[in-house]
């Protein structure tokens, strides 16, 4: 359609606490809204196709890939990204268990882990080691540093930090 | 990385979903975006029009009714996996969604837009023909066309579904008390893409002997295949791992090489029988835990 105009959609979203209106076009993602718009660019756009979760935020709660939704579908919505999950600026339970693991090399991948982990636990603070793993298994580290994100989600989990995984990791389960 | 423009529409009913479609052809469907999003980012679709029906007023419904389970278009995943009511209505649907992507997809993505995508490898057609399936298909000026699981599935990506049409939800059969169900797939790394998945689902009568089975299995070809030789094996006998495996080895289809970059069309004939019997092994796992 490059003979028609395209038009704008308006939408009204809360990120972070603060109320933001916006004009987007249709094919804005939310990830370069975030980005690009409200300059929040510790939402980290890696694949673009949903597969490494660099970009995961919570929208209305839910863990999901702001490379895979429109700004104009986020109209009404909540939206934490890294820098709203710790409105008060001191390091969340996750964040801390992030420090205190060395749950990161580069950095590339963690603000994305840290909101589907602070997502998990608001839904569920004692998860079990089958949960953690399942929502780690939407992550892709490609420092390969995964013995010390998983201590870290363990030990953000109230869990044991040590300890090996279950064989069924990564299969889901046979339910 | 980024899409081509397009027009984006969010209607609130049917029939203005209908409308939207019908002035406009090539128009694509929008619900959880989990498929059609990846191909919109890589261009490999360019569609003039998005129609967005996440607003769309009743789609979001999951509801037992006249011994279906009725899973509405924008039904996520995970509220299906997480459903207590569908677990025990549907076991097979549940014990399959665990095995599709993670949470951060399964957070937006639809049971019924998995199933309209129709990746060759995806999980859920094969639940869908092995349990009967229907899809309820909203069609301008005709009404509602109800479309069974085993005319649904055309080749790799396409169905059944007239152009225009908008698939407004799909039911399943509620299974009887003491059905159990189990899903077993191969893939090449941790939740990756499925080479072949098998998904299985039976009940015990009185004499604790297997009625009603049923196999599907998916990854083979174009679409997901009934092993109607499998299930008349396991009736009325025990179901003990020797029966289950012997059974196993009647699973036989067509395999299309071309499907799966992945695998090998020799390979995914070789496992087919071991992906059959572990998903009938699991859903025997859960005997004792349902009776």
């Amino acid at each position: 359609m490059t003979s028609a105009r395209v038009r704008a959609e308006l939408i009204t979203v809360t990120v972070n606490g603060v109320p933001h209106e916006a004009a987007v076009p249709g094919r804005l993602l939310l990830a370069d809204f975030l980005r690009d718009r409200l300059g929040l660019t510790g939402t980290h756009d890696g694949c673009a196709h949903g597969t490494c979760g660099a970009c995961t935020v919570l929208v209305d709660g839910d863990a999901v890939r702001s490379c895979l939704m429109f700004a104009a579908q986020v109209d009404g919505s909540h939206i934490t990204t890294i820098e709203g999950v710790s409105p008060d600026g001191e390091l969340t339970p996750v964040q801390q268990a992030f420090q205190d693991n060395h749950g990161m090399q580069c950095g590339f991948c963690t603000p994305g882990i840290v909101c589907s982990l602070t997502g998990l636990l608001a839904r569920d603070p004692a998860p079990s080691e089958e949960a953690i793993m399942d929502t780690l298994n939407g992550h892709l580290c490609r420092c390969t540093g995964y013995q010390n994100i998983v201590k870290a989600a363990r030990q953000a989990a109230g869990r044991p930090v040590e300890g090996s995984a279950p064989e069924s990791i990564g299969q889901g389960s046979d339910r | 990385m980024r899409p081509a423009n397009f027009d984006y529409r969010r209607p609130t009913t049917v029939a203005d979903v209908l409308g939207d479609l019908a002035s406009t052809p090539g128009a694509r469907v929008l619900a959880g975006g989990q498929s059609l999003v990846p191909l919109l980012n890589m261009r490999l679709v360019q569609p003039p029009v998005v129609v967005d029906i996440n607003r769309v007023e009743g789609l979001d419904e999951l509801r037992e009714r006249d011994g279906r389970l009725h899973v509405g278009a924008t039904v996520r995943q995970a509220t299906v996996l997480a459903s207590e009511r569908a677990q025990r209505a549907v076991p097979l649907l549940v014990a399959a969604l665990a095995k599709v992507a993670h949470p951060q997809v399964r957070s937006r993505g639809t049971v019924v837009g998995n199933l309209c995508h129709h990746d060759p490898a995806s999980e859920l057609p094969a639940v869908a023909v092995a349990l009967d399936a229907e899809f309820t298909v909203a069609v301008q000026g005709e009404g509602i066309r109800l479309i069974a699981a085993a005319e649904f599935f055309g080749e790799q990506f396409r169905t059944a579904v007239p152009p225009a049409g908008l698939v407004t939800g799909v039911s399943f059969p509620v299974a009887a008390l003491g059905t159990v169900a189990g899903f077993h797939e191969i893939s090449r790394k941790a939740k990756d893409f499925a080479l072949i998945g098998g998904a299985a689902q039976f009940r015990l009568d009185t004499h604790a002997e297997v009625v009603d089975a049923r196999v599907a299995v998916t990854g083979l070809g174009h679409r997901p295949l009934r092993m109607t030789a499998v299930e008349a094996a396991l009736l009325g006998a025990p179901p003990t791992d020797d029966a289950l495996r012997t059974a196993s080895r009647l699973a036989t289809g067509e395999v299309v090489a071309e499907v799966n970059a992945r695998s090998s069309a020799g390979y995914r004939r070789r496992v087919l029988p071991v992906v059959v019997h572990r998903a009938l092994r699991a859903a025997a796992a859960r005997i004792e835990v349902s009776a």
